[in-house]
């Protein structure tokens, strides 16, 4: 315990005896430390929301809807499925007109509840509907749509033919984004008490099923398509599949924060270890001293592991909560779009598990160099030497061939650890811009561009008179070909929808979504299917598509592969015509036409027009999650920004570390009259020479591992082409070398604020 | 015309006697001999016993018991797991009044197989397509239908390691009265190589429909389990006395329609209707027994109305009558043959009386019933067992039977009548039916073609004071991986077994039926 109590009362003499210091690498540590807290809440808020949501709010397994039914029906069909645990029937009516507080709207969603039965929404405001059914006059609301119109518990809301009734509570689902970004509102009554009041029994258009053993959900799901006769317009959803349409609206987001912050949390590491160290170099004097009076090196190491720990833990924790508190409200914010919910006190012990990590890295970070520099002899260390023994140094007196910007560089350079460690913060901060400048310009395309989305034609017209031949000298035209789509329904009274586009020759020259299973189409009778349809209709690769086509005719196709399509819920088949012309020869084919790379739509298009053909522009996304996609693309730039920060940092904590350390040879530079733009200059070219491999390897870093590893987590609905521009890769050098120029700008002014003499006294 | 088996040898162990503890005269040398031979018996009585142990598990009489161990989903996912077996619960509604009495000597042991449906799923005759109608029509395909002789045979294994005195197969042998169906089911009752159904021109990945379960591509997936299936296999054959009593399925198409000329021509056709024309489907009557004669209808006509597939015509489909299917089972030896009827009598030792009454219509619905010389038939069958106790074996409840009342009004009458044991419904149910002349039990058995996919063994007891007891208890089919596919499945079907309750309550399974003496 003396022994402890020494070491301790040593730590603290070492802080209190660099007051300023001490201050200074503390609030090193603070910066790092709310990166990491901000980082963590972050991934802890968006990485597990879904699942923490669905749990809160007994997400159902599978939810099917389908054309309104005796609730008896739907009742018998569903318990006689294997693995179910518990079912609930609802009715929803769609389009209802809803009207509080001075707001409307003709698109809410009115969902009459079984009381008596399971809810799969959880309440975050006031209270659930009673199970005993109670009265008409009660309803919920939807947090989105209480949040968006400023609703409380208690006010009253006009409900479509159910004319006002009174708010009881607030209710969240994460099966759906939420309202103003999903466009429906969702208000929750009582069926059980309007089938009282009206002594009927509402017909069901909807089944909650939640499952026993939820891996084996495709069992229950393949028994349930083999009983739905009678049942039309049938759709399920699973658990799964929520989260794949929340993925295919936020997921690219969402895997984006994530990443972010690991890197963020990588680059506070980097941050905390660099601060430590240097503290350390500070102190080579008094570690000289110690040694020199016969204190033991294992407690010169402590001393300093203990006070850089103290310094890590307290400024680190404060940190980590500030950060935690600053991305709290828009962390929750994006939650509450997603429907899901914060994490609560959940947050706590990652945090505090957080905190004492900071801690850690600071005494291990301080502790080693320490070791290593009390294990020199006194001599030496009290003559201002490094940290390790060195190679006869190179006389850095003067500028050499390169200049003063070749004589900061090699300043830089002589500390290769703290070089490497700075570029690759740089590089991984970088990458994460250049990630986000991509997908922020994804995000957009897929809002207006086809191609984005696995279509690589942006224009379709009707045949001009010479055919395709004629739109294909068209300039700006790449490529054109017969085109024929239709829409279907499944053979067997399942009635799912198809969306069958079909063209002559090979598929593969006007569509490529991403594949998910199985291959390309390659023949006549072969046919791609999207995964929504394929998830519909169970079917897979190696399965027959039979389809009923408007005239009647049914066309059969094998399946070949299945394909992330965005469009129509993925319920989209790719084919040949041969076969739809076949079963169908009333269709009309028309053309499909790509551009060449950079060419304007408009402008081809107004080309096509005076040649006889119509043309018509090729949608991108569906138009429900046009905003969405807008502010989730603005978001992602706002991200991209605050990385910049980061990487300004980084390189000012670089070059005031160079200048600490270099301060002789800058003092000596300018006792020979160097002014300021010398200092600058030397600074500069000691920025530069960790900025411009930090560009580049930010670059090698997007391109190769974060591009891929964020087109494979986020949604796979679309061929994710986040690489950044060249564009993007210029505007992030350019940045760097102005951070650069910055950072030595600000570490020039407060060197040359120092009086010479100062610097050379340590020579 | 009682056909009387061979009685079972008594199957008691005689337990050892002879001379021990004795030391034996002779030098060491002998002594070391006799230690060697003892030594050397051990071993090979050690081989021997490790054989049979391995050949037929732990224990023989148990193998496939529901007494000792069975098949349950603990936690309702749909994956069933080995559980503890259920034990015999009494049942003394029929014992008279007072405690039960003691057991006594067994009289005989019976083993009961029923509706295994043995069926050639790809044949033109049959009818899945109606599934999708709904209602009125209940389903007719089943996900582990490829399966049903393996089913069978796995089955055959348990009720040989019972070694009963006669197995009873009560009906709905094969499904659609077809030839090559009757034949691959009696080669897998009397044993040799069997040769299943191709099933995948319905099953098959290629098929698009949705509503039929395709294993190489559906959940649960079992790539190549249509390959399997198909294989041909070696059947154990029950080893033995066999009664077969024909059912519905077995004499008429889909257990329904009599075979026409269009009918039989539709069976050995190139072509199978796959989805019917949707003015059809409007014209189906709601009402189930006239959508039935709808269906009836069409299926008589031979015609085919909606979009079909191509099938290979194969002229064992040949679709039989009731006489032929008769004819058949009694050359095989499995079934006597009276009139065109499998009516007969089969006294089991001296105690039991097997009676077998083929009560199936010939003519489709409610036509050509249990006639007047099979009524002759039961009396005198019912009179002449002296102090047997008497099963009844029939095909469907009786109080489904056309001319039903007639049997059971005899049936009252009889005081030795112990039981009554049939299939048909798929559902297991024992109860009691009260009479003057004391009352006996009406038993029906789940059916091997659905869930709970198991037979059942009857074991007739004398208790004391001339009374009698019917242990009963179900058995699972031998462990066999396609057996054992096809009750994993069967179990999933929510068309099927499990959620229409097949197994019934425990007092349906395993029971001892108590009954009192003859007033």
């Amino acid at each position: 315990m003396t022994g402890a109590a020494a070491l301790l009362r040593g730590a603290l003499r070492l802080l209190r005896s660099g007051r300023r210091r001490t201050l200074l690498a503390a609030a090193g540590v603070l910066v790092a430390g709310a990166m990491a807290g901000a980082a963590l809440t972050v991934s802890v808020g968006l990485g597990s929301g879904f699942d923490r949501s669905a749990e809160r709010a007994d997400l159902p397994d599978v939810v099917a809807r389908f054309a309104d039914q005796p609730p008896e029906r739907i009742r018998a069909r569903i318990t006689a499925l294997p693995n179910v645990a518990a079912y609930a029937p609802r009715t929803e009516i769609a389009n209802v007109r809803l009207r509080a507080g001075g707001e409307s709207t003709r698109r809410g969603s009115l969902q009459l509840v079984d009381t008596t039965a399971r809810r799969g929404y959880a309440i975050v405001a006031g209270r659930d509907l009673p199970r005993t059914g109670g009265n008409t006059r009660e309803a919920l609301v939807e947090q989105g749509l209480a949040r968006t119109w400023g609703l409380e518990v208690g006010d009253t809301i006009e409900v479509g033919r159910a004319g006002p009734v009174r708010i009881v509570g607030v209710s969240i689902a994460p099966d759906n984004v939420a309202f103003p970004l999903a466009t429906a509102p969702r208000v929750y009554l009582s069926g059980t008490a309007l089938a009282r009041e009206f002594g009927g029994e509402l017909r069901v258009n909807q089944a909650l099923v939640w499952t026993h053993d939820r891996s084996r959900t495709d069992v229950t799901l393949q028994q349930a398509r083999a009983t739905t006769y009678g049942v039309g317009n049938l759709r399920f959803v699973t658990r799964t599949g929520t989260r794949l349409i929340i993925d295919q609206a936020a997921g690219v987001v969402v895997a984006l924060l994530v990443a972010f912050s690991l890197v963020a949390l990588i680059a506070a590491t980097t941050m905390l270890a660099a601060q430590a160290a240097t503290e350390v170099g500070r102190r080579l004097a008094v570690i000289g001293v110690q040694r020199a009076l016969g204190v033991p090196r294992g407690a010169v190491a402590g001393e300093q592991a203990l006070s850089a720990g103290i310094v890590g833990l307290v400024a680190g924790g404060i940190g980590v909560t500030l950060g935690a508190l600053l991305v709290r409200g828009p962390s929750g914010d994006l939650l509450a779009a997603l429907n899901e919910t914060p994490p609560g006190s959940a947050l706590l012990l990652p945090l505090a598990g957080l905190t004492v990590l900071l801690g850690l890295i600071a005494a291990v970070a301080a502790g080693w160099p320490a070791w290593r520099a009390a294990g020199r002899p006194p001599v030496a260390l009290l003559r201002g030497g490094g940290l390790a023994a060195r190679a006869p140094r190179r006389r850095a007196g003067g500028p050499g061939r390169a200049g003063f910007l070749g004589l900061g560089a090699r300043l830089a350079l002589a500390r290769p650890g703290r070089a490497g460690a700075t570029v690759v913060v740089l590089a991984a901060s970088g990458g994460v811009i250049l990630l986000m400048l991509g997908l922020a310009s994804l995000l957009t395309a897929l809002r207006d561009d086809p191609t984005a989305v696995g279509t690589r034609y942006a224009l379709t017209v009707t045949a001009p008179a010479g055919g395709a031949a004629a739109v294909r000298r068209v300039p700006g035209v790449a490529d054109a070909g017969t085109r024929v789509e239709t829409r279907g329904v499944d053979s067997f009274a399942l009635g799912e929808p198809v969306k069958l586009t079909t063209f002559g020759g090979d598929v593969g020259r006007f569509v490529n979504p991403p594949l998910a299973d199985g291959r390309r189409v390659q023949g006549t009778g072969e046919v791609e299917i999207g995964t929504g349809l394929s998830t519909a209709l169970g079917l897979g690769v190696g399965g027959t598509l039979a389809v009923q086509l408007q005239s009647g005719a049914e066309l059969r196709l094998r399946v070949v592969g299945t394909v992330r399509a965005l469009q129509d819920d993925g319920r989209v088949a790719f084919a040949r015509s041969d076969r739809l012309l076949a079963a169908d020869p009333s269709l009309t084919p028309d053309l499909a036409v790509r551009l060449e790379r950079g060419a304007d739509r408009a402008v081809v298009a107004a080309r096509l027009a005076a040649i006889g053909a119509t043309p018509t522009n090729v949608a991108g996304a569906t138009t429900s999650n046009r905003s969405f996609l807008d502010t989730l693309a603005t978001v992602l730039r706002a991200v991209a920004l605050l990385d910049g920060l980061v990487c300004l940092y980084a390189l000012v904590q670089a070059l005031a570390l160079t200048a600490r350390e270099r301060r002789p040879t800058l003092a000596l530079l300018r006792a020979q009259g160097a002014g300021t733009g010398t200092v600058l200059r030397v600074l500069l070219g000691a920025g530069l020479v960790l900025a411009l491999p930090g560009a580049l390897a930010a670059f090698a870093l997007q391109r190769l591992v974060f591009a891929p590893l964020v087109a494979q987590l986020a949604a796979g609905y679309a061929d994710l082409g986040t690489a950044a521009s060249p564009a993007a890769v210029a505007a992030v050098t350019a940045g760097f070398v102005l951070f650069a120029v910055v950072a030595a700008g600000w570490v020039a002014r407060r060197v040359v604020a120092e009086p010479p003499v100062h610097g050379l006294r340590e020579g | 015309m009682a056909d009387a088996s061979r009685p079972t040898p008594p199957r008691t162990v005689r337990p050892a006697h002879g001379p021990v503890g004795r030391r034996a005269p002779g030098g060491r040398a002998r002594r070391r001999a006799v230690l060697v031979a003892v030594a050397l018996l051990a071993l090979v009585a050690g081989i021997l016993v490790g054989r049979t142990t391995a050949s037929s598990g732990p224990d023989r009489a148990d193998a496939g018991s529901t007494l000792a161990v069975t098949l349950r989903d603990p936690t309702g996912s749909g994956a069933l797991q080995p559980a503890p077996g259920e034990p015999l619960r009494d049942r003394t509604e029929l014992a008279g009044t007072g405690a039960p009495p003691r057991p006594g000597r067994t009289l005989g042991v019976i083993a009961q197989l029923t509706d295994t449906h043995v069926r050639d799923t790809a044949s033109p005759a049959r009818i899945p397509f109606l599934d999708r109608l709904g209602t009125p029509f209940t389903a007719v395909f089943r996900p582990q239908e490829p399966l049903t002789l393996q089913t069978l045979a796995a089955a055959t294994r348990t009720v040989n390691a019972l070694r009963p005195d006669l197995t009873l197969v009560t009906g709905d042998l094969t499904d659609n009265s077809q030839e090559n169906e009757l034949d691959a089911a009696i080669g897998a009752l009397r044993g040799g190589t069997v040769r299943p159904f191709d099933a995948r021109s319905l099953q098959g990945a290629d098929n698009a429909d949705p509503f039929f379960y395709r294993p190489d591509v559906d959940p649960p997936r079992r790539p190549g389990l249509l390959d399997r299936a198909r294989a041909p296999f070696r059947a154990p054959g029950l080893r033995g006395p066999v009664a077969v009593l024909p059912g519905n399925h077995d004499v008429l198409v889909g257990g329904e329609v009599r075979a026409t000329p269009g009918l039989r021509a539709t069976a050995v056709g190139a072509e199978r209707l796959v989805t019917p024309d949707g003015s059809f489907a409007r014209s189906v009557p709601r009402e189930q027994a006239a959508a039935q004669e709808s269906v009836n209808r069409l299926l008589a006509a031979g015609d085919l109305p909606g979009t079909t597939a191509p099938v290979r015509p194969d002229p064992r489909r040949r679709l039989l009558s009731g006489e032929q299917v008769v004819a058949r089972l009694a050359r095989a030896g499995l079934a006597g043959e009276r009139a065109g009827r499998a009516d007969a009598v089969r006294d089991v030792g001296t105690g039991v009386r097997v009676v077998l009454l083929d009560d199936v219509p010939r003519g489709g619905s409610d036509t050509g019933a249990v006639d007047a010389a099979q009524l002759a038939f039961l009396d005198r069958a019912l009179t002449t067992g002296g102090d047997r106790w008497i099963l009844v074996a029939v095909h469907a409840p009786l109080q489904r039977t056309p001319q039903g009342r007639a049997i059971r009004d005899r049936l009252a009458r009889a005081p030795r009548v112990l039981a009554t044991v049939g299939g048909d419904t798929h559902h297991d149910r024992v109860r009691p039916v009260r009479t003057a002349a004391g009352g006996y039990w009406s038993i029906t058995t789940s059916a091997l073609a659905d869930w709970p996919q198991q037979g059942r063994a009857l074991r007739v007891r004398a208790t004391a004071g001339g009374g009698a007891l019917l242990e009963t208890h179900k058995l699972d089919t031998a462990p066999d991986g396609l057996a054992d596919t096809a009750r994993e499945l069967a179990y999933l079907d929510a068309q099927g077994g499990r959620p229409d309750g097949n197994a019934g309550t425990p007092d349906d399974r395993n029971v001892r039926l108590y009954r009192a003496p003859p007033r």
